[in-house]
Parts: C-alpha cells; sequence; structure tokens
C-alpha cells in the first residue's frame, strides 16, 4: 500500500534541546496510525511539524507524494491535512454549528453546502442536540468532539489527532 | 468572509489549521475599512468645504466615530449605521430643542465629548 503521509528522518531542536532526532514513519490511506511515548517525547512537536506550526531542521515531510514541510499552516490543511489541538481551541464565542461551518467552509463553493457538511458532521459526533449552543458552554468531552468535528469538516484525507 | 474574520478573532493558531490565511483575511479587513473611512473623508471634505487637522484628527472625532458602533452594538451588521443615525438624530433633536427654549448650547454629542479627560485637555490627547 503507498504511503499518504510520509515523515523522513524529521528532526527539531529548540534553543539546544532535542525534541525530536530522525523521526521516521509512514501513513497509509485509510489506516489508523497510534503515535504513543512519555510526556515530553516529542509527539505533538511532531504533530506540529507535520502541520506546519514549526519547521523541521532537517529531514521531510511528504503528502501525496508532494513535500509539504516548509508549507503554511493553512496551506498545508487545504493540501487535506486535519489536525486537532492537545489543548482544545474552540472559536469560544461562536456556536457549535458555526464552529463547523468555519472548518466546512474550507471545503465548500458556498456558505450553504458548507452548512450542509457541518450539519452532517455534527450528527455524525454525536452533537446535534447541541448545535446552537455556544462553544464556551460545551464540557471538556464534547469540545474535544467539536475539534474532531471542525477538522473533519475541512475534508481531510489525513487527520492528526493530538491528544494525552 | 464573516465567519473567518470571526474564527481569526476567536483563535488566529486555530483558524489556521482550519486553511484560514490569515494574514489575506486580516489584509481585506484593513482594505475595507480604509476604503470606508477614505469615503466618509471624501464626503467629510465635500460637506464641509475644508479639512483641518484638529477636525479630523483630534481624539474627539475617534471617539465620536466609535460611539456609533457602541450604542447600535458592536458586532452586528447593521447596528453601527442604526447607532450613528440615532446618536446624530439625538444630538441634532436636543439642541433644536434646547434653541426652542432660548438656550444655545451644543448638541448632546459635543456635550459628552467636551466633558471627556482628554477633550478637556486634562491627559494628552
Amino acid at each position: 500500500m503507498t504511503a499518504l503521509l510520509e515523515v523522513d528522518r524529521i528532526s527539531k531542536s529548540f534553543s539546544g534541546l532535542k525534541a525530536m532526532q530522525d523521526v521516521s514513519f509512514a501513513v497509509p490511506e485509510g489506516a489508523i496510525v497510534g503515535l504513543i511515548g512519555p510526556n515530553g517525547a516529542g509527539k505533538t512537536t511532531c504533530f506540529n511539524v507535520i502541520a506546519g506550526v514549526y519547521r523541521a531542521d532537517a529531514g521531510e515531510v511528504r503528502f501525496a507524494g508532494e513535500r509539504i514541510d516548509g508549507w503554511r499552516s493553512d496551506q498545508i490543511c487545504r493540501a487535506g491535512v486535519g489536525r486537532t489541538f492537545q489543548l482544545v481551541k474552540p472559536f469560544a464565542g461562536l456556536t457549535v454549528m458555526e464552529n463547523v461551518v468555519v472548518g466546512a467552509l474550507n471545503a465548500s463553493a458556498s456558505v450553504s453546502e458548507a452548512k450542509e457538511k457541518a450539519a452532517g458532521v455534527i450528527e455524525q459526533l454525536g452533537l446535534a442536540g447541541k448545535r446552537e449552543q455556544m462553544a464556551a458552554s460545551l464540557t471538556l468531552p464534547e469540545r474535544k468532539r467539536l475539534e474532531v468535528a471542525r477538522a473533519l469538516a475541512t475534508g481531510p484525507r489525513a487527520c492528526s489527532c493530538s491528544t494525552r | 468572509m464573516g465567519y473567518y474574520w470571526l474564527a481569526i478573532r476567536e483563535s488566529p493558531e486555530a483558524a489556521l489549521a482550519l486553511g484560514i490565511d490569515i494574514f489575506r483575511y486580516k489584509m481585506v479587513a484593513v482594505v475595507l475599512s480604509a476604503a470606508m473611512t477614505s469615503l466618509g473623508g471624501v464626503l467629510f471634505a465635500f460637506y464641509y468645504n475644508n479639512l483641518f487637522p484638529e477636525q479630523v484628527f483630534h481624539i474627539s472625532r475617534s471617539i465620536e466615530l466609535i460611539l456609533g458602533p457602541i450604542i447600535g452594538g458592536i458586532g452586528t451588521l447593521f447596528g453601527p449605521i442604526v447607532g450613528a443615525f440615532l446618536l446624530t438624530a439625538l444630538s441634532e433633536t436636543l439642541h433644536e430643542v434646547m434653541l426652542g427654549f432660548g438656550i444655545d448650547v451644543p448638541g448632546i454629542k459635543q456635550v459628552f465629548l467636551r466633558n471627556l479627560p482628554a477633550a478637556r485637555g486634562d491627559v494628552p490627547a
């Protein structure tokens, strides 16, 4: 099976502290791959490098055969790599529906299409009863689900979900 | 685009992760804001036939411009327009009413603005 996402010997240091060194792995399309390790092992740094938050000091990240290291986060998302955050970052002042619509707009031609798509994802994630509720009023597990919903609404081919 | 602006205001990092080019949309916001302000400036200049720095750059002018959206409702589409209409109508009506009583006082807007510490010169403008 050809790998959809390939991480090839990436390294990242923060002022002398080596967060990752020569990390390599491949994620085939449709597969669920878990990255586990103790606190401070560099899991979130790895996700941040893949998502374009940090630029790797060495190595390459390829998505669907194309190098994406060095791209901005928004470009990587539009290329088809979604992500969630370890510490959830919902748009607190918006409703659940609006949060997911923002994500869905990425993969939609119009706002009405985005709303339709968002409604489907909200239903799938079991947040249908809370769609008009403000994100700030959700419990932590619900906020986590909202993050996943928002990432899935962007229509990603690969999604990295950082958690602890 | 409104959804993108709301998302950027709430969390720029999360907005980026959802594929929003935040630099581009912030730039669009600045350009639109500048375009509307410049249109207002042009109308203002034509109406008064002159422009002086203290007329357009004074802190009371900035406060006056911000009062409209605050009264009408920040974050609403027509709030600033409604607020500006209310403020102007109230100011002019009160001015005329007072004139009717034979008292020549500035409109409520001017009374309010002149009593602000900055407008009185208590703090540097």
